[in-house]
């Protein structure tokens, strides 16, 4: 024997490996490599070793000398990669379900600030729909659409094993910042019932399983990455600017030409409109979306070690720390995360221990969003930003207002749109989160029978939050006149505070026996547990109100509730088995169950029952194909699954099936003398919504090294008893609306994954991959009615006037339009649409349905490498799906120029470039149901493109890879408005994705 | 197993009835301040709360019964442009998506399964004065159902007896609601007090309803019913206690509570009783910065919404208000504004109404963001002028010559000057109730029991959406069941023309 | 399965094209459109227009336009507008064209001309009506409209004489609707300027009416198939109630009936309308004006036909000249006499002592204001529709009872201070004939 010894590196990167098992081929001895990739083993000449490591091709290598360096290739489809499900692992080859992995190196890249943006475009039947581009975002996650019609359609994720609150505490929008994307290792999506089923009661929408990195035996290592990204705006909305707008209102409103620009304070000169100069005033030209973005730069650091302590006890601990800024001014965020992970094998390998700590602490400046972003289209251009004039009250911005003279006073009153970068600079609202998500998972193999596991995981989700709204001294938003002292009066100072406090409890325990018995039944394995859930959200708020006389703004005392509290708890219980059987190592036979109890029903209807059942046949191992080598893998899957929803907190809160009454507030009393209170609505019929999912799905790896491989599902999938929020019955409850299990929709699709590898040398490499899918549902049935309004189909048109429905025969979310007419040149004609039947009336009968989402969403990208130098990119997009132009809407009308109820004016879209069409004169009756508004909502956009360059031992040890990206940096689309990725569909005070330009480096040593 | 129970999550700040009837001794007059509040205020935690799924501003109660009968008739018309608001203020392209009609259709559905549960609750528990409680509340359920039979005219029936039934209720026509609403009130006139708190229903406030409802018989059910009208305001009026008050300014002020003319006031209170739906809606709406001076009528703000046209100042010694004796024609605000509504999205087109103000009548006071002012839903002189209308129609018990004092003594308090019994015609009193009671919620119901609401017979500015007005079609005395209802019960049907 | 792929975008666009034809009114139109305030609530014309097809099915709508001017620009109140119409048709009344002849400046009074000296009654109005598509709004609004159409508007001018030569002719009005054929006398017919055209003032009641000679049948017309000409002995001629002017052509045997009634309107007498109808004039043949006697209050009064502000006489100027529309004339609290002669365009008003029925029988012995007469005639004194109720009344001057009549005897004279007369209930005409001094009497003619 001689001792063999050499480094493992990747093929790629050409980073050392660590953690490579090693054997000799035939037997059970072996070793490993350390953290920097070495390996010393004992061998004999001509021996064979197999070198594998998760995540990349097996290679075996003949000793034929002491000196023995391997270089492996990445598989992105290793069979034998762990893939994550519920309440264990299994394989890519042994997975019977619908589950998509996705690991480090198919993450998008660049400025990444959370998690879900790791995941956007990266696999089939998952579409990600952020709410903007502000820094905490709010991802919209769908999986094959979403199941539910106005129940929660988010999927569940659980992080580390815990299941997650829907509930965001105060503060947060994206739930899933509270994992720093540096940290995540992978994802597994969960996409058909069979695979989702045992989780039950909140996996109708499918399950996002997210694993954090893990610490390794051997010696710390050290990652350090910091990158500097700096963002712009890219589409801004095509306003008039103040010529255009004065020509405006010259020619369509002369009668208000004196509301132009500013008094000219040297003349008494009022306008006379039949000429073509303004007199006696001076006219600025702001552009006020310029003035309230600016150019964006975010800082992102983070430092994390991984080794083990006392060589037995694998660590990884990271801090990171991100400084965001927004595009739109003030609207900053920081947060600081740390995570801790302890893996360590105690007793013999019998119990493993997982530690879990993610901490996070943030801190958000929420702006007033609709305000600023509202007002920077609607402020008149003419107008100034600043005002440095003598006398101004409103720190030095200008700011439109009326001089009402009285015979002795003069009191100033403001008047029309308040001055948006005021908005922004006079208020700050600090919202701070400090949240922690830990967990403790014992699993204990038993000692006199180590096919018999226990496990139990315990799990804290706790989080604080507190919100301030402050206004500084003299903003606009808390003039007040006090008339009887007739002089104005600024009330700054705290508006608003929120405290609230999150403690989420979990526990999870079940039995697991394994048991490889090599016959017809080849191995099984069978699970029982039980899991509590308990979600508790206590908070109270602070409500002020003006004090004219002291100018202070004072606490709003409330006798019934004096802290304004609010409290929310929610009880989940669950009771479940797994069994797995593979027979012949060919057929995968799983079978689950579950059994959910729900606070949110009454005893009788608190529980669902929930089973599954999903078949595997393992065709490659067929004797047919085993020796086919073009076939390197194909497996067949189908599976069958009801799952549970009951989510339902957000319309009707945590306790909608039983009658509870709710004080009135101080300014709510009624009777002199009497607290008020007020009978709240309840449903005691509510009960689970279920889906039933069928699946069929293919896996194949071909051709050698798996140049091509992928997976493609089929599946079909009903949802009945759905819980909606539906106009009840007039009379028959006790509100107009409220939560009903209604009634039914079914939603079939396909799913396509590929990768391609294209190129696959040691010193170059290039991989394709993409996915698609196609989703189509609809409503079949809603009991009594044929139809329900989407609630969050809100047009600006005056509120609670809803643009799209859930019909049934229809695709859910459609919009419910008139068919716009033309002219011979292709105008639109104000109010004439179509008169479908023909009985010589537009009216609600003429309307039809057009679907909002997109059937279609795809993604693709590719990775190339060429030494040390790497370039990837990702595009994503959707195919049709339209986008309700509501700026067309809102600002697209000629009147739209001339207010209400004030004596200034509101800027338009540019109708002289065609932004908007003169003939909308006003937009009233059935004039916003015209299709003319809707815009295919088709887009091609491209996500990021990295380019990176590694350099290695420019000092000892140390690693470093430097990389520049651009992240959105392009969007293909026909949409005329600013963005056509609209997860509502309705493109209204949209807070715009950032065009950036990230450039980092990232350290190993 | 042991931890299952904590599937039965209890919560911390709302209540269970057992709890809010031990916490608080008066919990029943709480929950019954919230039926007489559903026709004041928008919801449960201020002013931008909201009861029902409607926006909190625009769906109160009274705020729709001002745009659906004021507007929609010949006194006052609204600049906004909002969609749907026009539709009311020109009477002209009605339809089922009209938000409008929503808001007070839902507010009726509101009303009633509230005042359903109470009576249910009121089932249940120990209380002195329940059968003057459940009068109050069966008085409250016929309120909102007669706001039902006026603008719908149909329904469903939801009552105590099928509270909690999920199956759709079938729809009811006007003629079974008006006699269930004629039986609840009778039943109610029988539990209710002579005399009771302020803001709540008596004997008299039942009594006034059911005179409405026999009032306008003849168009809800087609059987004219002035004698039985006649009866009961002439118990009102007998028998009630109240009077007219001196100065008719004082009764829609700032301190109106003080007042012994209004029978039911609808409160609101700036500190207390906050909405954009209350008097709030009316003051507020009615001024302009452009032309008047807010402080002067107690308001912070002015919305520029409301003005007055001719068909009503023009009822005012022929539109010369300058020169009319009548105080009510003093009443407009003149002052910058042109008589005609050539533009009635124009704010200076016509005359503000300056009838509702903030300011207190008796002592001095402060502006403040919300209105004080209650809203006079019933009053003495209303009751006076349905008195001499049923006189006019022959009604049974209503003399002239009474009838003559009952109008003189209204006239008079205004200096208007009497009245000759000859004058006393069907023509003659449309136009006292539109100077008298315009604004206040009425007119549209007048105009139709008169038959000048729809057709040609009488035209206003802006009737069918043109300047000099047109005629507009019968279907137009109801208002179409909004779509949302159609939606939620398949049971229900649109009116006719819709 | 992939039938699922089917989209619900497949709607073509929609283009509307040029209408089919262009939209023209079908209707015949007369020469010239006579107006008379009398007239004010008739149909002037039914405008009749072609459907229009704009190629694509969708709703059209209609607007009728009327206007003084050419360019449909006048002021509002001298526009018509139908508003927006789903119907191929809209009526216009003669009201509708008075208030465009008010724009124009037209009167019916033939003592005044245009400039050019030519009677000022005839005018052009233009109407014309618009198909369109949609709100009608916008730029680009798709619409065909019609030629305009000019329509002449000719006021009626009052006759041009004086009342002397006017006389009491030997033909009535008779019927139902009037005197229950017979039961008191015909209302009369007044000669008028013209031979044969004979001209009644009458207030009649739901029912029919003929006209015949000398209160006998021998001469009686009526108007068989009643398309407005004269039959003799033909048949009834149905009304409704109200106060008429109706006129008897002899010379081509057609007749026709108006609503005409002139009356007081104001804060001084009725609130300006609002508190009941205005104070009806009565015809005097003898001075060919019209009289009314009245009790007013403070305040101020016009003058106009058929209780509407269509036709509406003030003085401006305080002249005593009667103005079309001019300003109010103020009035003191008191009883008088008012005279209107179209004739010369003047009114006088007089504090009079007006005659007026008191009594049980009417208004509880002066609980409410008496019935007052109006002296139609010198010494003839007319009330007209009293309502008596079971009772007794007497006749008073200025609701005072220093001067009352009534009738000791019951023998129809009038007795100062006499009894009482009893009275049973009922609608009645009552006629004070105060033409010989000595022995006034008084007719109760029940209708
Ligand atoms: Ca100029
Ligand atoms: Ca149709």
């Amino acid at each position: 024997q001689i001792t063999v010894q050499g480094v493992v590196t990747d093929a790629t990167t050409q980073e050392p490996l660590p953690g490579v098992s090693i054997l000799l081929k035939g037997t059970t001895q072996g070793t490993a490599t350390d953290f920097d990739g070495n390996y010393v083993l004992q061998a004999n000449l001509g021996d064979t070793l197999v070198f594998s490591y998760i995540g990349f091709q097996s290679k075996e290598v003949v000793v034929s000398g002491s000196s023995l360096s391997v270089v492996l290739l990445e598989d992105t489809t290793t069979l034998d990669e762990v893939v994550i499900i519920g309440y264990g692992t299994t394989t890519v080859k042994d997975a019977t379900g619908s589950v998509s992995s996705v690991t480090t190196e198919d993450f998008n890249k660049g400025a990444i600030v959370s998690t879900d943006q790791l995941l956007t475009g990266k696999t089939a039947g998952v579409r990600i729909t952020n709410n903007g581009g502000q820094p905490d975002s709010a991802p919209n996650i769908r999986i094959r659409g979403g199941s539910s019609l106005t129940a929660n359609n988010s999927p569940l994720i659980v992080i580390d094993g815990i299941p997650v609150d829907n509930t965001n505490p105060a503060g947060v929008s994206n739930p899933l910042t509270l994992v720093n994307p540096n940290d995540v290792e992978s994802f597994s999506i969960l996409k058909d019932a069979s695979a989702t089923a045992i989780y039950g009661s909140r996996a109708s929408n499918g399950v996002i399983i997210i694993t954090t990195k893990k610490g390794l035996s051997g010696e710390f290592k050290f990652n350090f990455s910091t990158n500097t990204t700096v963002s712009k705006v890219g589409k801004k909305i095509d306003m008039m600017d103040g010529d255009t707008f004065a020509r405006f209102i010259k020619e369509y409103h002369p009668d208000y030409t004196n509301y132009l620009g500013v008094d000219d304070p040297s003349t008494d000169a009022v306008d006379d409109s039949s000429t073509d100069a303004i007199e006696g005033r001076i006219l600025y030209n702001t552009d006020w979306q310029d003035a309230i973005y600016r150019t964006a730069i975010s800082f992102d650091h983070n430092l994390s070690a991984r080794g083990s302590i006392l060589k037995t006890v694998p660590i990884r601990m990271s801090l990171g720390y991100t400084e965001s800024q927004g595009l739109v001014k003030t609207s900053d965020y920081e947060r600081i995360t740390g995570s801790l992970k302890l893996t360590p094998r105690l007793l013999d390998d019998h119990l493993k221990v997982d530690v879990n700590a993610k901490g996070i602490m943030s801190k958000k400046n929420a702006i007033d969003e609709g305000g600023a972003l509202g007002g920077a289209v609607n402020m008149d251009p003419t107008k100034p930003v600043y005002d440095n004039s003598y006398g101004n009250l409103f720190g030095g911005y200008y700011q439109n207002v009326k001089i009402e003279e009285d015979d002795e006073y003069n009191i100033t009153r403001l008047d029309g749109q308040w001055n948006p970068v005021a908005l922004l600079m006079q208020r700050y609202r600090p919202e701070r989160v400090q949240k922690l998500l830990a967990n403790v998972e014992l699993d204990y193999k038993m000692h006199f029978l180590p096919e018999l596991r226990a496990v139990a995981n315990v799990g804290i989700e706790a989080s604080k939050s507190k919100i301030k709204e402050v206004y500084v001294d003299n903003s606009i938003a808390t003039y007040q006149i006090n008339d009887t002292e007739h002089e104005s009066v600024f009330n700054e100072g705290v508006n608003y505070r929120e405290n609230q406090d999150i403690v989420n409890r979990t526990f999870e325990g079940y039995l697991a026996y394994a048991k490889d018995l090599g016959g017809a039944i080849n191995n099984f394995d069978v699970q029982a547990g039980y899991s509590y859930q308990n979600f508790k959200n206590d908070g109270n708020k602070e409500i002020y109100r003006y004090n004219l006389d002291t100018g202070v703004r004072e606490v709003q005392p409330n006798e019934q509730n004096p802290t304004n509290r609010y409290f929310n708890e929610l009880n989940l219980q669950s009771f479940f088995g797994r069994a797995n059987i593979n027979f012949y190592d060919r057929y995968l036979l799983t079978l689950s169950f579950r059994a959910d109890g729900s606070s949110l029903f009454v005893k009788d209807n608190r529980w669902g029952y929930f089973p599954a059942a999903a078949l595997a046949w393992k065709v490659k191992e067929e004797s047919f194909l085993k020796d086919v080598d073009v076939v390197n893998n194909l497996k067949l899957r189908l599976g069958w699954g009801r799952t549970g929803q009951q989510d339902i907190t957000g319309q009707v809160g945590f306790y909608p099936s039983v009658p509870l009454f709710e004080a009135g507030s101080a300014t709510s009393q009624y009777l002199s003398g009497y607290a008020l209170y007020s009978a709240i609505n309840f449903n005691p019929d509510l009960t689970w919504e279920k889906a039933e999912t069928y699946n069929a799905g293919l896996d194949f790896g071909l051709f050698k090294g798996n140049i091509l491989s992928g997976s493609f599902d089929v599946y079909y999938r009903t949802t009945k008893d759905l819980l909606a929020f539906v106009p009840t019955a007039p009379g028959q409850s006790l509100g107009s609306s409220f939560a009903k299990n209604v009634g039914e929709t079914e939603s079939k699709g396909f799913e396509i994954n590929f990768n391609v590898k294209a190129l696959s040398q040691e010193k170059m490499a290039l991989e394709f991959y993409g996915n698609t899918s196609y989703n189509r549902a609809e409503v079949t049935n809603l009991k009594d009615a044929t139809y329900i309004s989407a609630i969050e189909s809100d047009i600006p048109t005056g509120t609670g006037v809803k643009l799209a429905r859930h019909a049934v025969g229809y695709q859910p979310y459609s919009a419910w339009v008139f068919k716009q007419l033309y002219d011979a040149q292709g105008n639109p004609i104000h109010g004439a649409f179509a008169d479908f039947n023909g009985d010589g009336v537009v009216d609600n009968d003429d309307r039809y349905y057009k679907a909002l989402r997109p059937n279609w969403t795809f993604g693709f990208g590719f990775n190339f490498n060429y030494g040390k130098l790497d370039l990837s990119s990702s595009f994503r997009g959707q195919i049709g799906g339209q986008v309700y132009n509501s700026r067309r809407l809102s600002l697209g009308w000629v009147d739209k120029a001339i207010p209400n109820n004030s004596n200034s004016l509101s800027n338009v879209l540019d109708f002289y470039n065609g932004a908007a069409d003169f003939n909308f004169v006003n937009v009233q009756g059935n004039v916003p149901f015209s299709d003319y508004f809707l815009e295919d909502a088709s887009f091609l956009r491209c996500e990021n493109i990295v380019l990176g360059y590694r350099l290695d031992d420019a000092v000892p040890n140390v690693s470093m890879r430097f990389y520049g990206a651009l992240n959105n940096p392009f969007i293909i689309t026909k949409y005329d408005g600013q963005d056509p990725e609209n997860f509502n569909a309705i493109d209204n005070n949209f807070y715009p994705r950032p065009r950036s330009f990230t450039i980092g480096v990232n350290v190993d040593f | 197993q042991g931890c299952t129970s904590d599937l039965d999550t209890q919560p911390e700040v709302e209540l269970s009835l057992d709890e809010l009837l031990d916490q608080d001794p008066n919990a029943v007059a709480g929950i019954l301040s919230r039926l007489y509040a559903s026709f004041a205020l928008s919801g449960p935690d201020g002013a931008g709360s909201s009861d029902i799924d409607d926006n909190a501003g625009e769906s109160p109660f009274l705020r729709g019964i001002i745009n659906l009968q004021d507007f929609t008739a010949d006194a006052i018309k609204n600049r906004w442009g909002d969609d749907g608001l026009d539709q009311l203020t020109t009477t002209s392209n009605w339809d089922e998506n009209n938000k409008f009609f929503r808001y007070l259709y839902n507010r009726i559905y509101y009303t009633i399964p509230q005042a359903n549960n109470l009576l249910l609750v009121l089932g249940a528990v120990d209380l002195d004065n329940k059968d003057q409680i459940e009068g109050e509340v069966r008085f409250i359920r016929a309120l909102a159902y007669y706001y039902l039979i006026d603008c719908f005219g149909k329904g469903v029936l939801a009552t105590e007896e099928n509270y909690g039934t999920s199956e759709p209720l079938p729809e009811v026509d006007r003629q079974e609601l008006f006699t269930y609403v004629e039986n609840e009130l009778l039943a109610a006139e029988e539990l209710l007090p002579d005399t009771n708190e302020y803001g709540r229903a008596n004997k008299s406030v039942a009594r006034m309803l059911l005179a409405k409802l026999y009032m306008n018989a003849g168009v809800y059910t087609g059987t004219e019913r002035f004698d039985d009208a006649a009866t009961y305001i002439s118990k009102i009026i007998d028998e009630g206690g109240y009077s007219l008050d001196a100065d008719f300014v004082s009764i829609f002020s700032g301190d109106n509570f003080m007042s012994n003319e209004i029978i039911f006031p609808l409160i609101a209170d700036s500190q207390n009783s906050q909405s954009y739906g209350n008097t709030t809606y009316i003051i507020n709406g009615s001024l302009g910065t452009e032309t008047m001076t807010l402080s002067q009528f107690g308001a912070e703000e002015g919305w520029s919404g409301h003005r007055a046209t001719k068909a009503w100042y023009g009822l005012f010694n022929n539109g010369d208000l300058a020169n009319s004796t009548d105080d009510r024609a003093a009443l407009f605000w003149t002052e910058g504004h042109s008589y005609e509504m050539t533009d009635y999205k124009k704010w200076t087109d016509g005359y503000p109404s300056i009838k509702f103000r903030n300011t207190f009548y008796y002592s001095a006071s402060n502006p403040t963001s919300f209105s004080s002012t209650d809203f006079p839903l019933f009053r003495l002189a209303d009751a006076y002028l349905m008195y001499a209308e049923c006189a006019v129609r022959g009604a049974a018990g209503a003399s002239m010559s009474t009838a003559l004092g009952y109008v003189n003594a209204v006239r008079n308090r205004s200096n208007a000057g009497s009245v000759a019994q000859s004058d006393l015609t069907l023509n003659f009193i449309m136009d006292e109730r539109g100077r008298e009671l315009n604004f206040e919620g009425h007119r549209r119901s007048d105009l139709i029991r008169f038959g000048k609401f729809t057709g040609n017979s009488y035209l206003w500015p802006w009737k069918g959406n043109t300047v000099n007005g047109t005629s507009i079609p019968d279907t137009y005395k109801l208002f179409p069941i909004p779509l949302t209802a159609l939606e939620a019960n398949i049971n229900l049907t649109q009116n006719p023309g819709y | 399965f992939f039938t699922a792929c089917e989209n619900d975008d497949h709607v073509p666009e929609f283009t509307l094209q040029a209408a089919s034809e262009n939209v023209a009114f079908q209707n015949t139109f007369l020469a010239e459109y006579l107006l008379s305030t009398e007239t004010a609530n008739n149909i002037a014309e039914r405008f009749v227009w072609n459907q229009v097809d704009f190629g694509v099915q969708t709703q059209i709508s209609y607007q009728l336009e009327g206007s003084i001017s050419e360019n449909f620009d006048a002021e509002p109140d001298y526009q018509y507008d139908s508003g927006t119409l789903s119907e191929t048709n809209a009526s216009v009344t003669i009201k509708n064209l008075l208030a465009m002849a008010a724009g124009l400046g037209l009167d019916d009074d033939p003592a005044t001309t245009d400039g050019d000296g030519n009677p000022n009654n005839t005018g052009t109005v233009y109407f014309k009506v618009t198909a369109f598509v949609g709100s009608g709004e916008g730029t680009d609004a798709v619409s065909t409209t019609s030629d305009v159409e000019q329509l002449t508007i000719t006021l009626v001018e009052k006759s041009d004489e004086g009342g002397s030569g006017i006389q009491i002719s030997s033909w009535g009005v008779v019927g139902s609707g009037y005197n229950d054929w017979g039961a008191f006398e015909d209302a009369p017919f007044y000669t008028t300027g013209t031979d044969g055209v004979y001209v009644a003032y009458v207030n009649l009641l739901d029912g029919e009416i003929k006209f015949r000679e000398n209160n006998d049948w021998t001469n009686n017309f009526g108007d068989t198939g009643a398309d407005g000409t004269l039959d003799a002995g033909g048949d009834n001629i149905v009304v409704t109630a109200g106060d008429y002017k109706i006129t008897m052509d002899l010379n081509d045997s057609t007749y026709a009936i108006e609503a005409y009634s002139w009356g007081v309107v104001g804060s001084g007498y009725n609130d300006w309308g609002g508190a009941g109808p205005d104070a009806k004039f009565f015809y005097d043949y003898t001075t060919d004006t019209f009289k009314v006697g009245v009790k007013l209050i403070d305040g101020e009064i016009k003058f106009r036909l058929n209780n509407d502000w269509g036709t509406n006489y003030g003085d401006s100027g305080a002249d005593g000249t009667l103005d079309n529309g001019g300003d109010n004339i103020a009035v003191t609290a008191g009883f008088y006499a008012i005279t209107l002669d179209f004739n010369t365009g003047t009114y006088t008003m007089e504090e009079a002592s007006i005659w007026g029925v008191v009594g049980s029988g009417y208004n509880d012995w002066g609980a409410t204001p008496d019935f007052l007469f109006t002296e139609v005639n010198p010494g003839i004194w007319i009330a007209e529709n009293v309502e008596l109720i079971d009772g007794e009344i007497k006749f008073r001057i200025n609701e005072d009872w220093t001067v009352n009549y009534g009738d000791t005897g019951v023998d129809g004279t009038l007795d100062d201070g006499g009894d009482n007369i009893v009275v049973t209930a009922g609608t009645y005409i009552i006629t004070l004939n105060l033409t010989e001094g000595e022995t006034p009497t008084y007719s109760l003619d029940a209708r």
